[in-house]
């Protein structure tokens, strides 16, 4: 018998070094008080400071967070519908046409998804603008909430909404009492992910956005093809505080859940 | 309830989705489509309107008349794309096989540690798919930059006596890609290992296998379709990637997302971009076909 | 209310793509009677229940429920209840927000749903769980849970599918005597789908057996038992001898059949025609050692312990292996003895070969 104990503890060693030291190194040096950001100069919060003045940005972050807020909701509520016509309504014309419209999009190039939309949106004479890339983002976090919530739907005992109906509750009714509650765990992951998804959308976002419609992505990008700059890496640790406190968050909700049921 | 139509109810909760669907993203296609198909003029927009939204018939059919496939053949000729397409597999290709390589013993020694931890474990390789891409792949520059922290650390350790120019090259993108990938190839290889009956390597032993036999017998051949997955999931987009190469590559990593981008932006050569744009799905609609057929064959076996 | 069978089907059928899962099929279900739908799985019994609570529409034919025609009427629409193999309960409700679930559909006063729950929990000895949550109950428990829910409506017929299939072999038992208890103390009429011949002939007034989307027969447990009307029928329920052969002769109300393990002798009905190939069913237990009509002679192969009694398995002569089932006693043969077994004519079934 050979002892893997070491071998696996160096893999995983390496493979969350990768994974995390990029991550740490930015969030490092983001409180560097130098404007240098590979030479360290002592600990400094100067750059959030400035950060938190730059009012291109902190309007840039509410465009990005409204959108995601706004496209997320439409996604989820899609994303549900249409999980359950895949789901529970068995074979109907044009499934495999609608099968491909909900699927396609999440391998998809971005590239290729944001130059279709801007065409619509050019040949439609819709102004771009905030709700043009509300509406791209709802389409392309639609895929994702659809897989989330159909896998949710696939496990779910088809004979709980057949229980309700036999005891007398009617279409909606089983759909509001039995089903969403039942559902709504994978309804509250369909819309954290579409956020996350929207907030970090940058290509369809250059697509589809108009003056006055920049999000966070955009901006961020635009100073990052200038080089590395202390305040983005703020911006940056900021972020992934954010995101790293939602996913303890969700952590620690799934384990209270899990415990109370 | 498994009919061929739908109750009225069924009908409206599907329509929502459907008409969202056939708006944002098939309309939008078949435009491509038609663009890509249309004359090359600089104008605004800058292309001539093959057919106006609401048009009659007769006029739909007088336009077809004037369908080109200019912007195709133009694609051909342009060696840019051509070069940029070729660039493109080839950068996806070598990525993808190296996150392969980094993923699957990672995943195998998640799967291998104790049941406690596991849970974990996956979170943590899956959770950094849940930052910013852009951030991501913009914390590489400072690592990969000629003065920044890697050459700074490999001269201090004396390794290197110049730094090394891995910054703005294709060795850059390639690291750029298998890192921001990596999660989702990660995720379907744990997933595929994950649900091997350790019983199976435990009734190999006992027939007589060494471990490397049962692995390469056992163990690798059942997690065939995770490999698989994860490798379709991460070569599809990381064809047409635009922010990676963009970020950290040189100006001769012209990869065909960066290509479209800069038609689309910068030429304003609309139908040519359309076209290459049409040419990069055609290319990748295929191996998903594959996939989804081995899927169902799978499913029905 | 609507007089009439508490559930009847007229020529109903259903196909699923290719294959037929119920062919044709009419039953009539009296009020308070407790029906098993009986048959291997695939044969059409859980189908033909969907179709009574209304999530499967027939293709063909009329379903009524107390006379009243259902055959297009949505299961929320229904004077039926299900108690599902999985019970169903609802994980995110309190055992008695189950109980109450379709009261409150009905749009009942609180109170009276109180009262009513009340009733229920009592019936299936559920006092104290009111409160908890499904997957904080025992098998046994969520098993009656259902039950309660099912019955609150008070319908005027029960479906229960696989009723006891999750539950273990001794609770399955006590659940059965249960259940026939219950079913008699509310007079509604029970139907009870299941595979498993013990738990129909130990519950039910009345047994269909179903075979690919048809009924095989319909009577009472013992007359399934003792006169099964096709091979399938007696194969299916319990264990049985079946000698194929010849009728030579057949006078008065035996008929004498040559098989390959000698001339049998056996009671019918109706005289069989000279010539015809007939099999002879014959359950272990009518069989005995010693000499008699019917007498075969074998070898004693293996027998197997059952409490008070023992299976023995001859060979006989022709070398096929026949079942014998014997009392306990101390002259029993031991294996590799050379045995006589006989049978009496009126043990024999004639059916068809």
């Amino acid at each position: 018998m050979i002892d893997w104990r070491i071998p696996r503890l160096t893999m995983l060693l390496a493979g969350f070094a990768f994974l995390y030291a990029p991550i740490a190194l930015l969030v490092i040096y983001s409180f560097n008080a130098s404007r240098l950001v590979t030479v360290w100069a002592g600990f400094s919060t100067r750059w959030y400071a400035a950060l938190l003045a730059d009012e291109q940005m902190v309007a840039s972050a509410l465009v990005s967070l409204k959108v995601a807020a706004l496209s997320a909701a439409i996604a989820t509520v899609n994303g549900t519908l249409a999980a359950f016509a895949l789901e529970r309504f068995g074979r109907f014309r044009t499934r495999s046409i609608f099968v491909g419209g909900i699927y396609a999009p999440i391998v998809m190039p971005e590239v290729i998804l944001g130059l279709s939309l801007l065409l619509l949106f050019v040949a439609l004479g819709i102004g771009r603008g905030f709700w043009t890339i509300v509406a791209a983002h709802a389409t392309l976090t639609m895929c994702f909430a659809t897989v989330v919530v159909r896998a949710r739907l696939a496990v779910l005992d088809l004979s709980l909404e057949e229980a309700a109906m036999d005891l007398g509750a009617g279409p909606v009714s089983t759909f509001l009492r039995i089903v969403l509650p039942l559902l709504a765990p994978a309804l509250i992951s369909a819309y954290m992910l579409a956020l996350i998804l929207s907030l970090d959308d940058l290509v369809i976002a250059s697509f589809v956005s108009g003056p006055g419609s920049t999000t966070l992505p955009m901006r961020i990008y635009s100073q990052v093809r200038l080089g590395v700059s202390p305040e983005i890496n703020a911006m940056s640790s900021l972020l992934l505080g954010v995101v790293g406190l939602a996913l303890l968050a969700a952590t620690a909700a799934g384990r209270w859940r899990r415990r109370i049921d | 309830m498994r009919k061929g139509r739908l109750s009225t109810g069924a009908r409206l909760a599907l329509g929502a989705p459907y008409l969202w669907i056939a708006l944002f993203f098939l309309a939008p296609l078949a435009l491509v489509l038609k663009i890509s198909l249309s004359m090359s003029v600089i104008a605004q927009p800058p292309y001539e309107p093959a057919f106006a939204f609401g048009a009659g018939l007769a006029e739909w059919v007088a336009q077809a008349q004037k369908f080109s496939t200019e912007s195709y053949r133009g694609l051909l000729d342009d060696p840019l794309y051509l070069q940029s397409c070729l660039t493109s597999l080839a950068i996806a290709g070598v990525s993808t096989l190296i996150a392969l390589l980094v993923a699957y013993p990672l995943a195998l020694a998640i799967v291998r540690s104790s049941p406690r931890l596991r849970p974990l474990l996956i979170g943590l390789a899956v959770a950094p798919f849940w930052t910013s891409f852009l951030i991501r792949v913009y914390a590489w520059i400072a690592i990969l930059k000629e003065e920044g922290l890697l050459n700074h650390a490999l001269l201090a350790l004396g390794l290197v006596d110049e730094p090394l120019a891995i910054f703005a090259t294709n060795t850059a993108v390639v690291i750029g890609i298998v890192y921001s990938y990596l999660p989702f190839v990660i995720l379907p290889i744990y997933n595929s290992l994950e649900r091997q009956d350790a019983s199976l390597r435990e009734a190999a032993a006992d027939l007589g296998a060494s471990e490397l036999q049962t692995f390469w017998t056992v163990t690798l051949p059942l997690s065939a379709p995770g490999v698989v997955a994860g490798a379709l999931l991460m070569f599809i987009p990381a064809v047409g990637e635009f922010v990676i190469p963009d970020l950290l590559g040189g100006s001769d990593t012209i990869m065909i997302g960066r290509t479209m981008w800069n038609d689309f932006f910068e030429n304003r050569d609309w139908p040519t971009a359309s076209a290459g744009a049409i040419a990069l799905l055609a290319l990748l609609v295929g191996p998903i076909v594959w996939f989804e057929r081995r899927q169902m064959r799978e499913a029905v076996r | 209310m609507s007089a009439g069978p508490a559930l009847s089907f007229e020529q109903v059928s259903k196909r699923f793509g290719a294959t037929v899962a119920v062919d044709g099929v009419s039953i009539e279900i009296g009020a308070g009677e407790f029906f098993a739908l009986l048959g291997p799985s695939g044969c059409g019994k859980t189908t033909l229940m969907r179709i009574a609570a209304g999530f499967e529409t027939p293709d063909e034919g009329r379903v009524t429920i107390g006379g009243a025609d259902v055959t297009a009427r949505p299961p929320h629409r229904r004077p039926v209840n299900m108690m599902f193999q999985s019970y169903a309960l609802f994980p995110h409700m309190s055992v008695a927000d189950n109980v109450a679930f379709g009261l409150r559909r009905e749009g009942m006063a609180r109170a009276d749903v109180a009262a009513r729950v009340a009733e229920m929990i009592r019936l299936v000895q559920l006092q104290g769980m009111e409160t908890r949550r499904p997957d904080q109950l025992s098998g046994g428990q969520r098993q009656r849970a259902a039950l309660a829910r099912a019955l609150a409506r008070r319908p005027r017929l029960l479906l229960l599918d696989e009723p006891l299939a999750a539950l273990d072999r001794k609770l399955r038992e006590e659940t059965q005597f249960e259940l026939m208890d219950i079913q008699k103390r509310l007079g509604t009429a029970f139907v009870v789908v299941t595979h498993d011949q013990d738990e129909a002939m130990a519950m039910a007034d009345r047994i269909a057996v179903m075979r690919a989307g048809r009924i095989e027969q319909v009577g009472a447990p013992a007359e399934i038992y003792e006169r099964p009307r096709s091979r399938f029928v007696a194969e299916f329920i319990g264990e049985i001898n079946l000698f194929e052969g010849r009728v030579t002769a057949a006078r008065d109300s035996v008929a004498h059949i040559d098989t390959a393990e000698g001339a049998i002798a056996a009671n019918c009905a109706r005289a069989p025609e000279q010539g015809a190939r007939l099999a002879i069913a014959v359950r272990p237990e009518r069989m005995q050692f010693g000499g008699g009509i019917n007498s075969l002679e074998g070898v004693v192969h293996d027998f197997a312990y059952r409490g008070d009694r023992r299976i023995f398995r001859v060979r006989l002569a022709s070398g096929r292996l026949v079942r014998l089932s014997a009392p306990v006693g101390r002259d029993a043969p031991a294996a590799g003895a050379q045995v006589n077994i006989a049978f009496d004519p009126s043990a024999c079934v004639l059916l068809d070969a």
